[in-house]
């Protein structure tokens, strides 16, 4: 673009003369000159920015993740290496694969059957620069990738990891794996669990809508899988970083609140209790030594690899197609395919689509239900799940929720637990053990703005011990953890300002705000209660007192194990939230692609897809329409076991040979002539009308072709229907363009894809 | 170098400064382009400059996404002499500390985050125009940030509006204190539940005096830092060091002369890479 001065000499000329310029009125008033039209004279150096995309600037295409602007990574190579590492916060992993905007789909197709964050599947075989072959493959590589890779190695199998972070940067968020009956927890003392009643907690809690075969797998299969990947550890680091999680401490506890069973086995990955000390989450560099077993063991890592379609032909999946960190687009072809490479939560387009909780409780608070921004969720960016549904795949049923609305919207103490809770007019508002487990959305649909001040007293270690294991709960039998929070709370301070508590529920360095006082009067003052509600809040609480005595609830039913939580030997200690504000997000998104139970991924007839599998969050029906589950730590647990599983289920179809639906079928016919005989439907949706298609054939020749359907709407007249079935019949293929211009060009397209669809299917 | 990302979701009323309300990822998208092709032109016309510090802001920088922050900052790095050890700022809707944006966050290096929580008073979101990201806040300091092992952490806090509760600001404060918190932005309220002088300037001092005893440090008005934690970008740009400035309204600083770009979003869109076209005004400094 010429320009008659450049853009720094203009500035050194005004500087130089003191000269203030109002810009606008003279290339402002030129730019709308310019667009007065074709007559006018406007200078041809001001022009509009050319219709460009990034990757006209960049010059690559699908390879965004720019992986090696960071030429000064280093992965750690020991535990303590790690942890001052740490610091640097690399994590996790994103592959960003193409864009709503680069799709080209405008907004009006948004929601129909091709979503804009679906889009077309690329074809990019023409750009593979070099291929790689395996038994198996496996795209990603986070809990469950990780242990489907380890587990297919020491099966023998020769496996191909693809990971989009580079080795240096590897990290992930998860922190808790939960597994039951391990060796690892028995050893211990924990308490051996009956399967089934681990099974039939979960399905209760799932109301049914989970795959029964994956639950069940969970429940008796777990531990098996921690006590297989704990030996693949150095010993002396187990020792230092797992530790078993609630086994002792919770004493009173008998494993039941509300109706609902507990169950012990969440294993914390922490640098806790050692020299360092950081309470830093292990749980990342525990992924990387399982990564390099697996490589001792024969596998093939591929980091920097960015997943971006899978190879599928005749109904089978037999690769992938990546790009890798130089931007070269690779191929790895496979036996079978495991796709591990998370959820869609931070995908904002999906998460509207998909989630139906998180966009329908953003509606509730008056927020704009298609803005996608509403309502955060913390996950990867869904591009897994999305080759799934290109290769034919089909998403889990509705209604899907965030992991999960509400979870940590109740106040709690950094001891965690469930607590008496009062609200704006001083009295209790709703049964505090059944939002035990966060109240997967019912507090997020509460009038905004109630108060919820969570109290107990002097009492509050012992009532512990009468506590569920649970989310948000401390561990008490970290007896690091249970010292420190007792420290702190010894050195309370009383007053309007609070005192801070280390809490070690979820990653533990988060500390928590308390307030204390040495009566209860002083405590209703600092926590905001005022005439009325003040009396309200002290005459609730002798209530409260009266109702423990006599150890029944008589308001809200609260569990008998809330019942010995009598709140009257000072200090009294509180800490306080309110219900809204927002509509709470949630972490990972679990609603994922259909499996047969044993993560071979089923297309929209339930039928499976040969050669595909999914594990972890890129897996669906692994939980109900929430997650609401018996043990906090259950996702990355049950994430790192389909993995496990997956291997051994898919190993087992190698064994028998996986075979294409077209092939088998192919054998089953013959033919003398050019076509299989016989009568083939297609149908064929172009994102306004379906339209069927029926073709008859003998061996030798096309009989009759007709078009039975073109949509609810019917938008094809029948007249037309009628010449275009003619037309196709002369043709005897697709090419009809003599009648394509009298005819809705959407539903044209579809009769020729349903016919080319036949023609494919019948032709020898 | 400053970039301005003048969006946000829903713009509290609280705010007073211009912002553009939107959801829609096209628009964004379509901006950031719009910025890329302006910082494009002007490369060639600054090759003797080197960027110090770089600070995206102009509104809740984040919503651009991890994806479109990737490649500004590897056209910047292609196109600009960025010192190595220019740190970024982004100031940024909690909502936006994510798995799926984190890692290009990380690995372009945002050195500071100015997360826009406003309060971390539970109570006074029944008051406050803006979401309540607390919850997710254990997430994003341990989880994302790892807030506790580098300052990276920062809070805008809102003071100076009559309707919040009783203890609201002060505890905010102090929660701050309590927290791996490397810096804090006051914000003071605009609009019609904005206090009087004397009650805001009366907010300030409680704040300086909590903020102080933490170890904190005003470097520049309303803007409190731990030790090393202040941001480079205001102070050189307080020093009155040029100041390179992109996007939508963005004001440069340099050769003797200030520059201001216009704030018509549609022609910033269609013209971001003529000068000529987008600049508003052009005055000596």
């Amino acid at each position: 673009m010429a320009k008659f001065i450049s853009r720094r000499d203009f500035l050194k000329g005004t500087a130089a003369g003191a000269l203030g310029l109002a810009a606008g009125s003279l290339f402002g008033g030129r730019v709308e000159a310019k667009a007065e039209g074709p007559g006018d004279p406007a200078p041809a150096e001001v022009s509009p920015n050319p219709d460009i995309t990034w990757d006209d600037i960049f010059a690559t295409s699908y390879s965004q993740a720019n992986r090696r602007s960071n030429p000064d990574a280093k992965a750690p190579e020991n535990p303590e290496e790690y942890i001052v590492q740490k610091g640097n916060g690399d994590i996790g992993p994103s592959l960003m694969v193409g864009s709503v905007g680069a799709l080209g789909i405008t907004e009006d197709k948004f929601m129909n059957n091709k979503p804009a964050w679906l889009g077309d599947e690329p074809d990019l075989s023409g750009k593979v620069s070099y291929t790689k072959e395996a038994d198996v493959l496996v795209i990603g590589s986070g809990q469950a990738g990780t242990s489907a890779t380890l587990h297919c190695a020491d099966q023998g199998l020769k496996v191909i990891c693809c990971e989009v972070q580079t080795w240096e940067e590897y990290d992930n968020y998860a922190c808790d794996l939960t597994t039951y009956n391990s060796k690892f927890f028995l050893d211990k003392g924990a308490e051996k669990y009956d399967p089934n009643d681990i099974f039939t907690e979960y399905m209760n809690k799932a109301l049914g809508h989970a795959n029964q075969k994956i639950v069940m797998d969970y429940a008796k299969r777990s531990g098996e899988a921690l006590d297989w990947m704990l030996a693949y550890l150095p010993e002396d680091y187990v020792a230092k970083y797992a530790h078993a999680c609630n086994y002792k401490g919770n004493k009173e506890f008998d494993g039941t609140c509300s109706g609902s069973r507990y169950f012990v086995g969440m294993t914390q990955w922490r640098d806790t209790g050692t020299e360092s000390n950081t309470n830093n989450n292990m749980w990342p560099y525990t992924v990387r030594l399982l990564q390099q077993k697996a490589q001792e063991l024969g596998a093939e890592y591929i980091y920097g690899a960015q997943g971006l379609t899978l190879v599928h032909e005749n109904g089978q999946v037999t690769g992938a197609i990546f790009t890798d960190v130089d931007g070269n687009y690779f191929q790895v072809n496979a036996k079978a395919v495991v796709v591990a490479a998370g959820d869609f939560g931070g995908n904002p387009d999906m998460r509207l689509d998909l989630c139906d909780q998180l966009r329908n409780l953003a509606w509730s608070y008056g927020l704009d239900r298609t803005d996608v921004n509403n309502v955060g969720s913390m996950g990867r960016d869904g591009s897994g799940i999305r080759m799934m549904l290109w290769a034919g795949a089909t998403m889990e049923a509705g209604p899907r929720a965030g992991q999960a609305a509400g979870i940590n919207s109740r106040p709690s103490f950094p001891f965690g637990g469930v607590w008496p809770i009062f609200g704006n007019d001083g009295k209790r508002f709703f049964n505090e053990t059944i939002t035990r487990h966060g109240s997967v959305g019912y507090l997020d649909m509460l009038p905004e703005g109630l108060k919820m001040a969570c109290v107990t007293d002097s009492n509050w270690d012992e009532y512990c011990e009468y506590q569920a294991y649970d989310h948000q709960a401390m561990d008490r039998s970290n007896d690091y953890m249970l010292e420190k929070v007792r420290k702190d709370m010894a050195n309370y301070v009383a007053g309007p300002d609070g005192f801070s508590v280390q809490a070690f529920a979820r990653y533990g360095n988060d500390p928590t705000t308390l307030y204390a006082a040495e009566t209860l009067e002083e405590l209703a003052d600092i926590i905001g209660y005022e005439g009325e509600a003040k009396q309200g809040f002290l005459d609730e609480v002798k209530h409260w007192n009266e109702m423990c005595d006599a150890g029944y609830d008589s308001d809200w039913g609260a569990d008998k194990s809330l019942m010995h939580f009598k709140i009257e030997k000072a200090p009294f200690f509180a800490a306080t939230a309110v219900t809204g504000g927002k509509p709470s997000g949630g972490l990972c998104q679990h609603a994922a692609v259909c499996t047969d139970g044993e993560y071979r991924v089923l297309k929209g007839d339930k039928s499976p897809i040969p050669g595909l599998y999914a594990v972890g969050n890129s897996c669906g029906q692994r939980y109900g329409v929430q997650y609401h589950t018996p043990t906090a730590g259950n996702s990355c647990g049950s994430a790192f076991t389909t993995g496990y599983l997956a291997a051994e289920y898919l190993a087992a179809d190698l064994e028998k040979g996986i075979e294409a639906p077209a092939a088998a079928a192919a054998e089953e016919r013959s033919t003398n002539g050019k076509y299989y005989a016989g009568t083939y439907t297609s149908s064929k949706n172009t994102g306004y009308s379906t339209v069927t298609v029926e073709a008859t054939f003998s061996e030798d020749e096309l009989l009759d072709v007709s078009i039975k359907s073109s949509g609810d709407q019917d938008l094809m007249p029948q007249d037309l229907k009628d010449a275009m079935a003619a037309a196709i019949k002369e043709a005897g293929s697709t090419d009809v363009d003599a009648v394509s211009s009298a005819t809705l060009s959407f539903s044209r397209q579809g009769v020729i894809d349903a016919f080319a669809d036949i023609l494919a299917q019948a032709t020898a | 170098m400053k970039l301005n990302i003048p969006f946000c979701t829903r713009k509290p009323s609280f705010v007073g400064r211009a912002l553009v309300e939107t959801g829609k990822t096209d628009l964004v998208r379509r901006y950031m382009l719009a910025l890329a092709q302006e910082l494009a032109a002007n490369g060639e016309e600054f090759s003797d400059c080197r960027v110090e510090a770089i600070r995206l802001g102009g509104g809740s920088a984040s919503i651009m996404g991890g994806e479109d922050f990737d490649r500004l900052c590897r056209l910047i790095r292609e196109r600009y002499d960025v010192a190595e050890d220019a740190p970024i700022t982004m100031r940024c809707s909690p909502a936006d500390i994510n798995g799926a944006n984190q890692p290009f966050f990380n690995r372009n290096h945002v050195s500071r985050y100015d997360l826009e929580f406003y309060s971390l008073e539970p109570q006074d979101f029944i008051h406050l125009d803006c979401l309540n990201y607390m919850d997710q806040l254990p997430y994003i300091s341990s989880g994302f940030l790892r807030a506790s092992q580098r300052p990276v952490m920062g809070f805008v806090l809102l003071y100076g509006k009559k309707t919040v509760s009783r203890y609201g600001f002060r505890r905010s404060v102090l929660e701050t204190t309590r927290r791996p918190v490397s810096h804090v932005l006051l914000q003071k309220c605009a609009g019609a539940d904005q206090m009087s002088e004397e009650e805001c300037a009366a907010q300030l001092a409680e704040a300086a005096e909590l903020l102080t005893e933490a170890g904190y440090h005003e470097y520049l008005p309303r803007r409190w830092a731990k030790e090393g934690s202040a941001d480079r970008f205001w102070t050189l740009s307080a020093a009155g060091t040029p100041v390179l400035a992109f996007g939508l309204g963005a004001v440069t600083v340099i050769d003797g002369a200030v520059t201001r770009n216009t704030t018509d979003l549609e022609r910033y869109l269609t013209y971001s890479g003529d000068y000529e076209a987008i600049t508003e005004t052009v005055t000596p400094v």
